[in-house]
């Protein structure tokens, strides 16, 4: 609970340093609109610093699991114990989406209040619908950083993690502004899709599910991906231990 | 390698810092890390810039912010490198046992600062050649004297931030509260938006802050540009003022946190 409300507390503690630089530097709406599509920055960003915060707490939280249970020999007693590793990953990501849901609503409740009051209840639950489905892919990365720090024995991937995530998910800003090479990139994380979604329900009540697609097409390729690299990862885990 | 010398402080001295570059260097991380604040030097300037994207297209104005995320960067590596650890210090219980030695507790954090430093200069340098060409920023300082001594009195503010954090690393059970709060807060009110682009409420802030002088002439020696109405020789004492008043406050309580933990343990 306490982590909870210090991610909440600190998520809105992030907007609000953003949207004072904003005002120091003199916010320009219609610059704003062109690039983006919304006039008003805060709630964009409000959205966007969300799931961006979101999305770093899952991914940390899964590559700190991993890294502690790893040091402690943890990890090498989940693997020898009767129980199918994908039922612990599943088990696992369940708490984290619903982590993951009550962050987003507290850390944007004035936002979701007025989509409340503005369009009605349904624009939220579908609002929720797609950042749920959109959290499966998160998890999917977050457990693919969690092998590479258990591989590497360093949870310092975890920086480099949040910092891509930060700059290339397309949450805080349109990737357009990025060099084309790097908005390439951007587009095959799946954040970007749950952002512009969200954005769209939440902001203008208008349902424009356009990126839906995608990200059920980068969810099932990372999916994919991640079920093949950790089943290679706990084979080569228990024929050789952890330092393999 | 340090050798023994006559005098044991400098002996204790040496060995950490020379501890701490071998910890720091060792493997990935140092690269990792890097590359991660240079990655976030993009983001973060990008996340101010793009509220006035008029802005992205004035070189003085992403000038201005791009060096103020530097000092962020500098400050928030200075942060996670000693939370990461003391955070592994306290789980492994070495911290424990530096504390049984008797070895001043501030000197073991501040050993930490040199590594921590060549992470930031390396950021720096690499961003200069790959994230300030990208927004138009050009990386050659304008006056390069004060530019240097800007840069040095910003991080030896930083490592005096980093020392005060570490009592809160050091006692509190979730210490990424209080990085978070201090990285954001802290470049905030001492200058990370420049002077002149701030509210009023803001710039009263900044010139009382004294940790805001050093930014101003990091900042200053960069652009050639004056932010802040001050004289650079007034400037210079605050900012030894300032950095001398951190230390000392910073020195005393990790001092008095460390006895408490002898007695108490962690």
């Amino acid at each position: 609970m306490v982590s909870i409300l210090a991610v909440v507390g600190l998520t809105y503690l992030f907007i609000a340093l953003i949207a004072l630089a904003g005002l120091a530097i003199g916010r320009d709406p219609s610059g704003f609109r062109a690039i983006t599509g919304y006039s008003d920055p805060l709630s964009y960003q409000s959205i966007g610093a969300s799931i961006v915060v979101i999305s770093m707490i899952i991914i940390s939280s899964m590559g700190q699991y991993i890294n502690s249970a790893s040091i402690s020999g943890r990890l090498e007693s989940l693997l020898a114990a009767p129980v199918r590793i994908s039922t612990v990953v599943i088990a696992t990501s369940i708490p984290m989406i619903i982590f993951g849901l009550i962050t987003f609503t507290l850390s944007s409740l004035p936002i979701v209040y007025k989509a409340i009051s503005n369009y009605g209840l349904h624009v939220v639950l579908i609002a929720t619908a797609i950042l749920g489905l959109g959290m499966i892919p998160i998890f999917v990365l977050g457990l693919l950083i969690s092998l590479a720090i258990a591989k590497i024995g360093s949870p310092i991937a975890l920086n480099l993690a949040q910092a891509v995530i930060f700059t290339f998910s397309g949450s805080l800003y349109p990737v357009t502004i990025l060099p084309e090479i790097l908005g390439f990139f951007s587009k095959s994380l799946p954040i970007i899709y749950i952002a512009d979604s969200l954005r769209s329900l939440l902001i203008t009540g208008n349902p424009d599910l356009g990126g839906l697609p995608t990200l059920l097409l980068i969810t099932i390729a990372y999916g994919s991906i991640g079920g093949f690299l950790y089943r290679r990862f706990s084979r080569t885990l228990r024929s050789g231990g952890v330092l393999a | 390698m340090p050798r023994n010398t006559s005098n044991p402080i400098l002996t204790i001295v040496l060995a950490e810092i020379w501890r701490a570059i071998r910890v720091s260097f060792r493997g990935f991380d140092a690269f990792i890390e890097v590359v991660s604040s240079v990655i976030f030097i993009l983001g973060i300037t990008l996340t101010i810039a793009v509220q006035n994207p008029s802005i992205l297209r004035d070189p003085h104005g992403v000038s201005g912010i791009s060096w103020g995320v530097i000092v962020f960067i500098m400050i928030s590596d200075k942060l996670w490198i000693l939370g990461h650890s003391l955070e592994r210090e306290k789980r492994g219980k070495i911290l424990e046992n530096i504390l049984a030695t008797n070895t001043p507790i501030w000197i073991h954090i501040l050993s930490q600062m040199p590594a921590a430093m060549i992470w930031t200069l390396a950021s720096l340098a690499i961003a200069s050649l790959t994230v300030f060409p990208m927004l138009g920023v050009n990386p050659v300082p304008a006056d390069p004297l004060i530019f240097i001594a800007g840069y040095v009195l910003s991080e030896t503010m930083a490592s005096g931030i980093a020392l005060t954090y570490s009592i809160a690393a050091m006692i509190m059970r979730r210490p990424w509260i209080a990085t978070n709060v201090l990285q954001f807060v802290l470049p905030v009110i001492s200058g990370m938006i420049p002077y002149t682009y701030a509210p009023q409420y803001l710039k009263e802030i900044m010139s009382v802050n004294p940790l805001s002088y050093p930014i101003e002439m990091l900042r200053r020696g960069a652009t050639g540009i004056n932010y802040m109405p001050i004289d650079p020789h007034l400037m210079i004492i605050y900012s030894l003022v300032g950095i001398a008043v951190i230390y000392i406050i910073a020195i005393a309580l990790t001092n008095h946190i460390a006895r408490r933990l002898r007695r108490t343990s962690i």
